[in-house]
Order: structure tokens, then sequence, then C-alpha cells
């Protein structure tokens, strides 16, 4: 006899689980930003964008993985044009305002000029949460970097943290890497940035992602677009 | 934690929001409040709401917006799409008009349409000050830039259109959406020599689905269907999701009389998006072609289902559907059908096109 279960695409049901409370998460976090200012207490009005901070990022990260999913059953509408890369780094922080910024420094080098063709969506979303990333692991300072190197488009995000643990510096091509829930860096936002900069492909090149540890200290995101 | 080139268009587009009107639709009362205090806090002061379809195009009619911030979701009815393609054909919003599509994520279905239909962007949800300022800045700017060119080219003035491109090419701005423009263009004005160059010249940049399927249809137009079969065919191997591949090669199929692959290549277009009327009318004629009644049927029932809502709905799926039952053999089931697309239908074209298509099938 087969179970019931074996008829059923699990994959299917979850995404529309997941689809669903992306879209609850989105109406409460788009009417929160209205209520916190009704908030007296400073301290009670902190907490309550904190938490909804974080609440804005389960929704990026959960956009993030439909996304994902929908390029694994060719339903994402994908659409690489020409952006100005400053523009999409911009982007790309707007999506993670992150809870806590804390003091940190956030720079930007990129040449205003500096056109690619990629999909805006993706990469923004892939770019921000390795900011997002790097500022729950940064000291002082985030430096966020984009240019033209031998063909490829580079983009870089750089902590001045502890750096990447050995098992996901370890996991090269990050194509291969399998999310480990038992360390503190799952490795999944990496693993959706690796999916991401696969799909942009030019003259038989692909799109790649790496990870390294900067001699001086602090962890290294590199998205490498053909 | 922001951009230090941005500052100054920020400024700049503060003063210019001043000035500009705009219009909230969407069906929640919260939403249309959030929209409106984000609106009023990015400076602009004429804001009008509207939770429906129906009340947006009476707004519409009455005055000449600038901003339309567009719910796509908007309950039973019309959606947003369908609300932006009624103001564009009956020339409700002027083509300077920004509307954005707000929505909570993007499908296929909604980048289905034709250009010309499109949304100048989309916003997923949930919607945050800065990304909209800054998509906003954008588009506000793009349309002011391009507004010339759209303008020439729906009078018909297409080496006025091409010129006002290459004008812009000059300044090195929107370079990729403007040689797709000229692309266009090029293939209205059936100048294919100068498409096939425009395609060609960006292919040998780089290998973008839109460009590859426009040489295609050089190819098709021009007489060379097998290499634009080829064509089509690669790019939907590569890009599986670019869906304007697969119209194109079901219509060069459909002229060289392959009608299986044509129907084929269709039935995977509609599986992976299945809200183009267009494309259900076009299943709909090839599956009558190879007398497959039941798929004929199912996909003019859908063409006229989804065309309800429609601006561009038209009698020819119910004529389509008509002639499926007479050629099945339900002559009753046809007169109805034909019956019910003159109730619908009251103009004197669309008469004359019910009164020839039932003579044509002997249907008094």
């Amino acid at each position: 006899m087969r179970h019931p279960q074996e008829e059923l695409d699990m994959s299917v049901l979850l995404a529309s689980g997941v689809h669903n409370l992306k879209n609850a998460i989105a109406a409460f976090v788009g009417v929160a930003d209205t209520a916190a200012i009704r908030i007296d207490n400073e301290i009670e009005a902190q907490q309550f964008s904190q938490a909804v901070g974080y609440l804005r990022k389960s929704h990026g990260d959960l956009v993030l993985l439909l996304n994902l999913y929908k390029l694994g059953k060719a339903l994402y509408p994908l659409e690489i044009a020409e952006y100005p890369v400053a523009d999409v780094l911009h982007e790309a922080q707007l999506y993670f305002q992150p809870a806590t910024v804390n003091g940190l420094r956030l720079q930007v080098n990129c040449d205003p000029a500096l056109e690619w063709y990629l999909d805006r969506e993706l990469i923004a979303g892939a770019v921000g949460n390795a900011i997002e990333n790097a500022l729950r692991y940064a000291r002082e300072e985030i430096t966020v970097a984009a240019q033209c190197r031998g063909g490829w488009l580079e983009i870089e995000v750089r902590d001045d943290g502890p750096g990447f643990p050995a098992h996901l510096l370890a996991q090269a091509p990050v194509q291969s890497l399998r999310p480990q829930a038992a360390s503190g860096r799952t490795g999944l936002g990496l693993l959706f940035a690796a999916a991401i900069a696969q799909v942009h492909r030019n003259d038989g090149r692909e799109g790649q992602v790496a990870l390294e540890n900067a001699d001086a200290g602090g962890g290294r995101f590199i998205m490498r677009l053909p | 934690m922001t951009l230090p080139y941005n500052s100054l268009a920020e400024n700049e587009l503060r003063r210019e929001l001043r000035l500009k009107k705009a219009l909230v639709i969407d069906d929640f009362q919260g939403m249309r409040t959030l929209m409106q205090h984000i609106l009023e806090s990015l400076g602009v002061r004429e804001i009008n709401t509207a939770p429906g379809a129906a009340q947006a195009l009476e707004q519409l009619r009455w005055k000449n917006y600038d901003i339309i911030l567009c719910d796509y979701n908007l309950g039973p009815g019309k959606n947003g799409q369908h609300l932006l393609e009624e103001a564009r054909v009956n020339a409700l919003i002027r083509p300077t008009a920004v509307w954005l599509m707000v929505t909570a994520e993007k499908t296929l279905d909604m980048v289905l349409g034709a250009i010309e239909y499109a949304p100048d962007d989309y916003l997923i949800k949930p919607i945050q000050n800065g990304l909209l300022r800054e998509r906003l800045g954008k588009a506000l700017a793009r349309k002011k830039a391009l507004a010339p060119i759209f303008r020439a080219q729906q009078t018909g003035q297409f080496a006025a259109a091409l010129a006002l491109c290459d004008r812009l090419i000059e300044k090195r701005l929107y370079l990729t959406e403007l040689y797709r423009l000229k692309g266009a263009i090029c293939l209205q004005a059936e100048d294919y020599a100068a498409a096939r160059q425009v395609f060609e010249s960006i292919l040998a940049a780089r290998n973008l689905p839109w460009a590859r399927t426009g040489l295609g249809h050089v190819q098709a137009l021009t007489g060379n269907r097998a290499q634009a079969i080829a064509l089509y065919q690669e790019v939907i191997a590569e890009n599986p999701t670019y869906l304007e591949a697969y119209d194109r090669l079901a219509e060069t199929y459909q002229a060289e009389q392959k009608m299986d692959a044509a129907q084929e290549i269709l039935l995977r277009a509609i599986g992976l998006s299945p809200c183009s009327i267009a494309r259900h009318k076009a299943l709909g004629r090839i599956a009558s072609a190879r007398q497959d009644f039941p798929v004929a049927e199912k996909a003019f029932r859908q063409a006229i289902q989804l065309g309800q809502h429609s601006v561009q709905n038209a009698p020819d799926a119910y004529i389509g559907l008509a002639g499926v039952y007479k050629a099945s053999g339900d002559l009753r089931q046809a007169r109805e059908t034909l019956a019910a697309a003159r109730d619908l239908f009251s103009e004197l074209h669309q008469r004359a096109e019910l009164d020839a298509a039932a003579a044509q099938l002997q249907l008094p």
C-alpha cells in the first residue's frame, strides 16, 4: 500500500507554505512601521522595531528561498539586463534594512558609471544577504565594492570580523555546499547566492561565489558575474 | 548608510515630486493609507486613492495623474494589469505618467504582456520608503527621457522615433532598453535589414534572449524559417522562461505547417504561464486545424474566461469556439456561442465580424 504522502510533491507544499508565510510577514511589516510611531515608551519602541527588523530579514530570506525554488522549476521570470551596479548595491542595503547597525560603518566603493548585465532583484537580494551576514560579524566596518575585472563583474562584501569558519572555506566550489545547521553560519544564504550567480551566464561562463579570509583578517564574500 | 551619489538626486526629486499628482490603487484601506503616507513623506502633495478598478478608472478619466501606485491584486474582477492596459488603450494616462505595480512577488504571468502594456517598474511588498523613492525617481526620469520616442512610435513616425533613440544612445543612457526599442521599431517599420543590424550588434556583445528572438523574428519574416526555428529553440533551451520565444516558435511552426510541433510548444508555454489570452487563442486555432477539438474547445474557453476583464476582449475567441462546435457537429452549442457573443459585443465592426463568421459557418 502506498502512503498518501507519496502522491504529494512535498516541495510544492513547502513552497506554498513559505509563500503564505512570506505574504503574512509582508502584510505585518507593512503596517508595523506606521504602528511603531505610536509607541510612546522609547525602550519598547526600540524593541518593537528590532523585532520588525528580524521579520524583515526573514521576509528577505523567504523571498530568496522562493526565488531559488522558482529558478529550479523554471518558473522565475529571469530578467537579465544592463543596470548601474551602484544602484543594485544601494538597493541591496534597502532590502535588508538591518536591525542592528549599531555603530558599524558601511562603505560602498563603486563607480556610478559601471553597468553590468544582471537580474536586479536576484543580485540585490543575494548581496543584501551577504551584507546582512557581514553586519553580524563585523567589528567596525563593512566594505561593499564592485569593479570590472578581466571580463567579469566582481562584487565584494568585506568585514573586519573573525572571518569565515574553516568548514565554509573548505567547501569550494560553493555550488556543492550543503547547509550545516549545527554551526553558527549555516551557509544557506551562500547557497542562495551561488545558485543566483549560476543563472547569470555569458559566452559559456557561469557566475560564481567564493569565500575568502583576508590576510589582514575578516571575511570576504565575492560574487563574480560574467 | 546611503550612497553619496544619491544625495543630489534626492533633493531634485523632492522638488519635482511636489508638483506631481498621484493615484494610489489598493483594495485594502491599510495599504492605501500606508502608500499615501510614504508618498507624502517623499514630498508629493496631491494624492488620491481608489479601492478598486472601477473607481480607479473613474478617477483616471477625470484627472491627469503623473504617478500611479497600483496593487496587482485588486480582489475579484480586474487586476492591476487589466487596469493598466485599459488606461493605456483608452489613453487615460499620458505617455509621461509613471505606473508602478505593487505585488507580493514577481511571477511569469506578470511579465507576459506586450512591452507597451508593461508597468514602469514592479515593487515587491513590503514597500520600503527608500526603495520606493529610488524606483520612483528613476522611473520618472526614464519616462521623461523616453516619452517622445513612445509618442513618435505610437503615431507611426518610425524614422523620427529611431532618430530620437540614437540621440539618447549617444548620451549612453538606457542603452539596453533603447536598442531593444530600436529593434522593435525597425520591425514595426518593416525595415528588416535595419532590425537585423540592431539585433546582431547586441548579440556580438552578449547573448541576450530578446535579441536572439528578435533575430529569429527577422529570419522568419524574410523567409528563412528553418534558421528562425533553430534560433528560437536555442533561446528556449538556454532561457526556459523566455516566453516570447515559445510564441514565435509556434507561429513559425504553423507557417511551416508543422501543426503538431506548434501545439506542443504552446502547451508548454501555457504550462509555464496560463494567463495569456493571445496564447490560448493561438492554441485554439492550431488545435482546430489539427481537428483536436477537446484541446481547441478548452483553449477558446480559457481565452473567453480570461478576456472578461480585459479591455482588449474581442469576438474572435467566441468565433473560434463556435467553429469548434460546428466542426464537431454540435450546431446548437455553436449557435448559442455566437448568440452569446452578439449580446456582449455591440460595436459595429464587432457585429460585422460576428455576422461574417455566422455566414461562413453557415449558422444563421
